[in-house]
C-alpha cells in the first residue's frame, strides 16, 4: 500500500497544502472547461435542455469509483485510510432538498460559483457571497436544532454495507445506471432540441 | 487527431468492462499472500484468535515493512493468549480514571500510540512509548502498569511482553483512547452512577451529558464520539491526520 | 450579425458530427453567440464526458495524494467560523458547528480553503486560455440584472443553510461521497436533484 501517502502529507503541512492547491487548480480547470461556471448552461440540466451537469458529474463519479476499486485491488491504495463523509440520514435528505432548491434559484453551486467569480461573472460572485452568509447564519442557528442535526447518524456507511451486497456489485450497478442515464440524456437533449426547432427531426 | 466521439465511446466501453469485472471480482482486495505465512505461523494465528486476528496481521505487516525486527516468538503466542482471555488484566477507561484521580501508588500509564497522536491528546499522566521501546521498562515491585493504544492490540502485545519480562501488575485499557473519550471525557450519564461518573468526567475537564430517553440519544452520542464530529486534526493509528469537513 | 459571428457558429456546427450536432447546438449556440457578439475569440466548451472523466481523475488523485476528496462548502464554513471568531470569540467557541470548523493553524492552513483558492486559479486559467473571461452577469434572455442578482444572493444563502445541514455540497457530498458510495451522499444527490428540478420547473421562464 503506498496510498494515501502518509505522514508527510499530514494536515496543515506544506506538502499537504501543495497537494490541495494542485488538486484545486485541476478541479477549477475541469469545471470551467465543461462550462459549469456558466449559470444558464448549468440550469439547462434542470430545464432538460442541456444535460452537461449529469454527464460531467456521473462520469466523474464513475471514473473515481472505478479508480478506487481497482487501485485498491492492485494494492496501491488502502481504502480504510480514505476519509469517508459520515452519514446522517435525516439532515442530509433535508439539507439536500434545501440545497437543491437554493441551487435552482441561484443557478450555481458553491464550487462552480467560485469558478464563475474567477472568470469575472458577477452573478457567481453574488452566489458565493450569499453562500457565505447562508453558512454563517445557519452555523449560528444550527445548535438550536442539534437534536435533528445529529439524528440518523450511521458513521461512514457505504452502500455495499447498507444493502448487504459486495462492493463490486454496487460498482457494477452504478456504472450500468450511469451508462443508461447517458443514453437517456442524449435522447432527451435531441428531443428538446427538435421541439425547440433548432434542428430538423 | 482522433475523433472525440469515438474516444468517448471507448471510455464508455472501458467503464462497462471495468464495472463488469468489478461485479465478478466482488471485493476490492486480494487475499493476503506469502509474507503473511512467513511472519505469522498457524499456531500464532490460533493464539491471536481471541484478539482480533485481522488487526494483528495488519500490525505485523506494518512492523515488517517499517523495518523493525519483529520476532514471531513464543511470548507472543503464550502470553497474548493469557492477555486476551484473562479479564483481570483488562480494565475499563473509567477504572483507570479513578486510579489516576485517587493517586494510586506506583501507577504508570503508558501510551503506545505514535508521537503525533500523543501530542494531539493523551490521557493525563501518560508516558509515550513505542511498542519496541517497552523492553527498556524495568520491572519494579510496587508498580502498576497500564497500557493503552487505539487498536486494542498494541496494548495487548505490549502487556504480553511486559508480563513475560517479569512485571507483576500489567493492565490494558479496554477500548483504548476511544473508550477514554467516550466513557470519561464525553460520557452519557444516567441512573444511579450518574453523579459519580459526571464528577469523574469533570475532574478531567470533560463534559458529561444526560441521557435523553429516545433512540436519537444513541445517535447523538455516536455522532459526538466519532472523531469527525469532535476533534479537529486528530490522528489515527497510522499517524494519518484525519480530515474533517467537506 | 457581424462577419465574425458568421464564422463562429458554422465552425461550431462543423465540430459536431451526426447525431451530436443537435446537442452541440443546443449546448453552445446561445452562450457562444452571446460572447461572439462582443467580438471576442472564444472556444467552445469541452466535451462533457471528457471533462467529467478528467474531473474523476482529479478526484482520484485527491484520494491518492491526500486520502480525502474534494470539497467547497467546508472552506466557506471555515471562513465563516474564522470570521465569527475574530468578531466574537465566545460565540465561536460555544457554538459546536463553528468550533469544529476552526483550524488551529489559521485560515490558510486549512486544506479546503487552499483547495478553493486553487479552484479560483484553475477556473481563471482555463477561461483566460479559452477567451471566456468577461465581466458580466450571466442570465436568461428574458431576465434583467437586478432580479438575477437578487436570486443569486438568495439562492446562495439558501444553499448555505442546506450545506450546513447536509455537511457538504455537490463537490463534497455528491462527487466525493458519491464516488465513495456513501449512503448519505447518494441520498443527498437524490434530494438535491429532485428539489432542483421542482424549483427549476417553477422558475423555468427565467433561464431561457
Amino acid at each position: 500500500m503506498i496510498a494515501p501517502l502518509p505522514l508527510d502529507f499530514a494536515n496543515g503541512t506544506q506538502p499537504s497544502l501543495a497537494g490541495a492547491l494542485g488538486v484545486g487548480i485541476a478541479f477549477g480547470w475541469c469545471l470551467e472547461r465543461a462550462g459549469l461556471g456558466n449559470a444558464p448552461k448549468l440550469m439547462g440540466q434542470f430545464t432538460l435542455r442541456d444535460m452537461t451537469v449529469l454527464k460531467v458529474m456521473f462520469s466523474a463519479i464513475v471514473t473515481a469509483m472505478l479508480g478506487l476499486f481497482w487501485l485498491s485491488w492492485l494494492g496501491v491504495i488502502d481504502l480504510s485510510r480514505v476519509a469517508v463523509p459520515p452519514t446522517f440520514i435525516g439532515p442530509q435528505i433535508a439539507g439536500g432538498v434545501v440545497f437543491g432548491a437554493g441551487m435552482a434559484l441561484a443557478g450555481l453551486c458553491p464550487g462552480t460559483s467560485c469558478v464563475a467569480a474567477a472568470t469575472g461573472r458577477l452573478d457567481g460572485l453574488t452566489v458565493a457571497a450569499g453562500f457565505f452568509v447562508g453558512v454563517l447564519g445557519a452555523g449560528l442557528v444550527v445548535p438550536t436544532v442539534a437534536h435533528f442535526y445529529e439524528s440518523g447518524s450511521r458513521g461512514a456507511l457505504a452502500l455495499p454495507a447498507a444493502l448487504g451486497v459486495a462492493q463490486g456489485t454496487v460498482t457494477f450497478a452504478v456504472v450500468a445506471g450511469a451508462l443508461a442515464a447517458f443514453a437517456l440524456a442524449g435522447r432527451i437533449e435531441r428531443a428538446m432540441a427538435t421541439r425547440a426547432g433548432r434542428v430538423q427531426p | 487527431m482522433t475523433d472525440p466521439r469515438a474516444f468517448v465511446r471507448g471510455l464508455g466501453t472501458t467503464a462497462a468492462v471495468l464495472g463488469t469485472l468489478a461485479f465478478v471480482v466482488g471485493a476490492p482486495t486480494r487475499p493476503q499472500r506469502a509474507w503473511h505465512d512467513t511472519v505469522v505461523s498457524a499456531a500464532t494465528r490460533d493464539a491471536l484468535d481471541g484478539c482480533a486476528l485481522d488487526q494483528g496481521v495488519r500490525l505485523l505487516e506494518k512492523s515488517s515493512t517499517g523495518g523493525a525486527n519483529f520476532k514471531e516468538s513464543d511470548p507472543l503466542k503464550e502470553a497474548s493468549r493469557g492477555i486476551c482471555t484473562s479479564p483481570a488484566n483488562v480494565i475499563s477507561a473509567r477504572q483507570l480514571a479513578q486510579w489516576i484521580r485517587d493517586g494510586r501508588p506506583g501507577l504508570r500509564v503508558l501510551d503506545l500510540r505514535d508521537a503525533a497522536a500523543f501530542e494531539t491528546r493523551h490521557i493525563p499522566s501518560a508516558e509515550s512509548f513505542a511498542l519496541m521501546e517497552l523492553s527498556s521498562v524495568l520491572p519494579k515491585p510496587d508498580e502498576t502498569l497500564v497500557l493503552y493504544s487505539d487498536d486494542d492490540l498494541r496494548d495487548a502485545q505490549g502487556a504480553a511482553w511486559l508480563a513475560e519480562a517479569g512485571h507483576a501488575r500489567v493492565h490494558v485499557v479496554r477500548g483504548g483512547m476511544g473508550a477514554w473519550m467516550t466513557d470519561v471525557i464525553d460520557p452519557v450519564v444516567q441512573g444511579d452512577s450518574a453523579a459519580t461518573v459526571a464528577a469523574l468526567s469533570r475532574y478531567f475537564g470533560g463534559v458529561p451529558r444526560a441521557a435523553t430517553p429516545s433512540a436519537d440519544a444513541r445517535d447523538a452520542r455516536a455522532a459526538r464520539a466519532t472523531p469527525t464530529a469532535r476533534v479537529r486534526n486528530a490522528t489515527d493509528e497510522f499517524g494519518f491526520v484525519a480530515r474533517r469537513g467537506c | 450579425m457581424s462577419a465574425r459571428e458568421e464564422v463562429q457558429i458554422p465552425r461550431l456546427a462543423a465540430l459536431a458530427r451526426d447525431d451530436s450536432r443537435a446537442t452541440a447546438l443546443a449546448r453552445d449556440d446561445s452562450r457562444v453567440a452571446a460572447l461572439a457578439r462582443d467580438g471576442e475569440r472564444v472556444s467552445p466548451y469541452a466535451d462533457p464526458y471528457l471533462a467529467g472523466v478528467a474531473l474523476g481523475l482529479v478526484l482520484l488523485a485527491s484520494f491518492v495524494i491526500a486520502g480525502r476528496g474534494l470539497g467547497a462548502s467546508g472552506a466557506f464554513a471555515t471562513a465563516a467560523a474564522t470570521t465569527v471568531q475574530r468578531v466574537a470569540p465566545d460565540v465561536a467557541s460555544r457554538n459546536e458547528f463553528l468550533a469544529t470548523h476552526l483550524d488551529a493553524g489559521g485560515l490558510l492552513r486549512d486544506w479546503l480553503v487552499v483547495e478553493i483558492l486553487g479552484v479560483v486559479i484553475g477556473g481563471w486559467c482555463s477561461a483566460a486560455l479559452a477567451g471566456r473571461l468577461a465581466v458580466r452577469v450571466e442570465r436568461g434572455a428574458r431576465t434583467t440584472v437586478t432580479p438575477r442578482l437578487w436570486a443569486a444572493g438568495a439562492g446562495g444563502a439558501i444553499m448555505g443553510a442546506g450545506a450546513v445541514l447536509a455537511r457538504g455540497c455537490t463537490s463534497g457530498q455528491a462527487l466525493t461521497g458519491g464516488a465513495l458510495l456513501s449512503v448519505g451522499a447518494w441520498l443527498f444527490i437524490a434530494a438535491a436533484f429532485g428539489a432542483a428540478y421542482v424549483v427549476a420547473f417553477v422558475t423555468r421562464g427565467s433561464w431561457t
